[in-house]
């Protein structure tokens, strides 16, 4: 990857007069200074090029994953469901998956894009992801318990997957809590042995009523498939409100970027920014994971390719990335749909099938 | 091995079969793989509920039992060492009780003979697909324990249980049903091509998941036995039975589940749910691993399908 990745290209993008000045407790941004940037950048265009190409990639997308489906609807039929008043059984599903599944997947791409955003820039650490402070796995093992053990209350699903994710998170923190702060590195090191541990409690119920793995498995490998307005309704609260939060925080995380020292000696209180910062992106996973299931990659892969397209700068990487993740996810579900048709496989496959090799190609071009 | 094949030519021309008395038993396993006994098992263990039960009911003599989670064990085998189960068996423990035959299902366990190869011990697998191979296993687990007397008899008593339960059903009525596994959260349709898709056929249903799969022919996974259908597809089928096959507590999970369709846009739009026609069986008596007590599976089947 090129110097728009690491801290340097921050201080390069800054030059511009993006950070004028420390405020207090922490350091201004003046509004006037981001054309001015915009002006000055040879990027300009293509961020520019790469937020509207990105919104009508979604717009097409949305509109294909409304017309095709399973179920297979001519485009007449579609646009009646959506607003003629007949109830038909096209309207039903339309109206009651379609739209709601699309919606979902805008707002599960944008949250868990918007997630990695954050944690990576916390955690100066481009492997950070939503998995990396037990989110996935503290949701995983709740669920597992739930629809093997109780699975008269598989309803208590997303809320309870949500306290999962959230739960370990915050255990990880504790554990990594030390002579009051908390450390990336201590983060990372609590995250992979809390990770391995509820792992080994999942592999461990799951190995002892193999039997009833089978009803688990559409959940891991995290699917939208039956998801329908109620699900809308609560995931949009948190994605839309931590998403909006989030983009409040560009000028914190380009402090961050600029290292522990500079941005400690620029007024930044470290440890409240982290913790604040991680508490975001812990809530804006969890809420994906308590609705989609053990969704990866987009986390991961997001932050990268849009600092490719855009640069490394928050106040263009976090809009870059709330388009370009909610593109990839309602994408990757609509090839879930389709490819075997009427099979469906898991958004969450689908996802890592495409997130994996274009991973690793980004570390061959890196190195 | 020319005494065996000698044996075997003799055995042949005496019964016309290779089950015999006193010769060597030789037949192919549900997965085709060959299962050869000196002479009838005495000591058998099976790894799964199924497997335990048809020996129990053929007379035979047990040596251990195998780990049953949740599901209360026969009292003829308590006191009996515990064995595992199919995916964990115990090998330093079923080394110890000596067995001369295990039995176990194959389907989803694909290396099970590999891993007990150690034991050198005959393996028998099971792969039931339908009530014709559940009386066929029957059939072949009396062979190897010399009961074929107990499982004819079994089998006919078996099939004439089947064939009352099957008097119940209405004339003419074929409603159309889905059978899930899983949850509202997660769930899979059972494919026609199974022991309950078997089941569901023999209880006068008409599953849905056969219009489903036919658009998609040759199509890769039509051969899966849980398929990941979309519930747009559901939605145009619209069953008028959901059947959901669940390992939690019949009662409960039916009620749960009633409330929980009954709020989802999508779901609460299909007749099965408007009529509340969406109850829960239990796993045991509809998985695979199918012991002698089918025909009660059939006649739940049948209450459930046909609304009585």
């Amino acid at each position: 990857m090129d110097d728009r990745v690491n801290t340097p290209a921050l201080a390069s993008e800054g030059r511009g007069g993006a950070i004028e000045s420390p405020g207090p407790g922490g350091v201004r941004a003046t509004s006037a200074s981001v054309p001015r940037v915009l002006s000055r950048d040879p990027r300009q265009w293509r961020r520019l090029l790469t937020m509207s190409g990105g919104v009508v990639a979604l717009l097409t997308v949305g509109a294909f994953s409304l017309c095709w489906g399973s179920a297979s609807l001519s485009s007449q039929e579609v646009w009646s469901s959506l607003f003629g008043v007949e109830e038909t059984v096209a309207t039903h599903i339309v109206w009651t998956l379609r739209l709601p599944r699309l919606l979902l997947g805008i707002l599960v791409g944008m949250s868990l894009a918007l997630s990695g955003v954050l944690l990576q820039a916390v955690m100066q650490n481009p492997l950070a992801d939503p998995g990396i402070i037990g989110v996935s796995a503290g949701a995983g093992l709740v669920a597992v318990i739930l629809l093997i053990l109780f699975p008269h209350v598989s309803g208590w699903l997303p809320a309870a997957a949500a306290f999962g994710g959230l739960g370990a998170a915050l255990c990880i923190y504790a554990l990594a809590w030390r002579d009051g702060g908390v450390s990336p590195l201590r983060v990372i090191l609590a995250g992979v042995a809390v990770n391995t541990f509820l792992a080994s409690l999942m592999g461990l119920l799951m190995l002892l009523y193999s039997e009833r793995v089978p009803a688990v498995l559409g959940w891991m490998a995290g699917s939208l498939n039956g998801r329908s307005w109620p699900h809308v309704q609560l995931l949009w609260p948190y994605a839309c409100g931590a998403g909006a939060l989030t983009c409040c925080t560009a000028r914190f995380l380009n402090l961050l970027l600029l290292g522990e020292e500079r941005a400690a000696a620029l007024g930044l209180r470290l440890t409240r920014v982290r913790l604040t910062l991680s508490a975001l992106a812990a809530i804006l996973a969890a809420g994906v994971v308590s609705i989609g299931g053990l969704i990866g990659f987009v986390g991961l892969v997001i932050p990268h390719f849009c600092r490719l397209l855009v640069g490394a700068d928050h106040r263009f990487l976090l809009p870059a990335a709330v388009i370009i993740g909610a593109t990839l996810v309602v994408s990757a579900d609509l090839v879930a749909r389709l490819v075997f048709a009427p099979l469906e496989l898991p958004v969450g496959a689908v996802l890592a099938l495409l997130g994996a090799p274009y991973f690793l190609w980004l570390l061959r071009k890196e190195g | 091995m020319r005494t065996v094949l000698l044996s075997l030519l003799f055995c042949s021309l005496l019964n016309g079969v290779t089950r015999a008395n006193s010769c060597p038993l030789i037949l192919d396993d549900g997965v085709g793989r060959q299962v050869m006994l000196a002479q009838p098992a005495q000591r058998v263990i099976a790894l799964s509920r199924g497997g335990l039960e048809i020996v129990l009911a053929l007379g035979g003599n047990v040596a251990g039992h195998p780990s049953l989670r949740g599901i209360a064990l026969p009292e003829a085998v308590r006191s009996l060492p515990m064995v595992g189960d199919v995916v964990t068996p115990n090998l330093e423990v079923l080394m110890q009780t000596a067995p001369d035959l295990i039995i176990a299902p194959a389907q989803a366990h694909g290396d099970v003979a590999e891993r007990l190869k150690v034991l050198q011990t005959p393996l028998y697998l099971s792969r039931v697909k339908s009530v014709t191979h559940a009386l066929r296993t029957i059939r072949d687990i009396g062979a190897l324990l010399n009961a074929d007397p107990q499982a004819a008899t079994l089998c006919a008593s078996l099939e004439r249980q089947l064939a009352e339960a099957r008097m119940t059903i209405p004339l003419g009525s074929q409603p159309r049903t889905v059978l899930l596994f899983g949850t509202s959260q997660s769930f899979f349709v059972i494919a026609p091509h199974t022991f309950a898709g078997d089941l569901l056929r023999l209880a006068g249903g008409e599953n849905v998941a056969t219009a489903i799969m036919r658009r998609q022919t040759g199509a890769p996974g039509t051969e899966m036995e849980y398929l990941p259908l979309s519930l747009e597809d559901l939605l145009q089928v619209d069953p008028e039975v959901i059947a959901v096959v669940s390992h939690g507590d019949p009662e409960l999970v039916t009620a749960a589940l009633n409330n929980e369709l009954g709020i989802h846009p999508a779901w609460r739009t299909l007749s099965a749910v408007q009529q509340g026609r969406v109850r829960v069986l239990p796993a045991e008596l509809l998985s695979s691993d199918a012991g002698p007590e089918f025909p009660k599976a059939l006649r739940l089947l049948i209450e459930v399908v046909h609304g009585r």
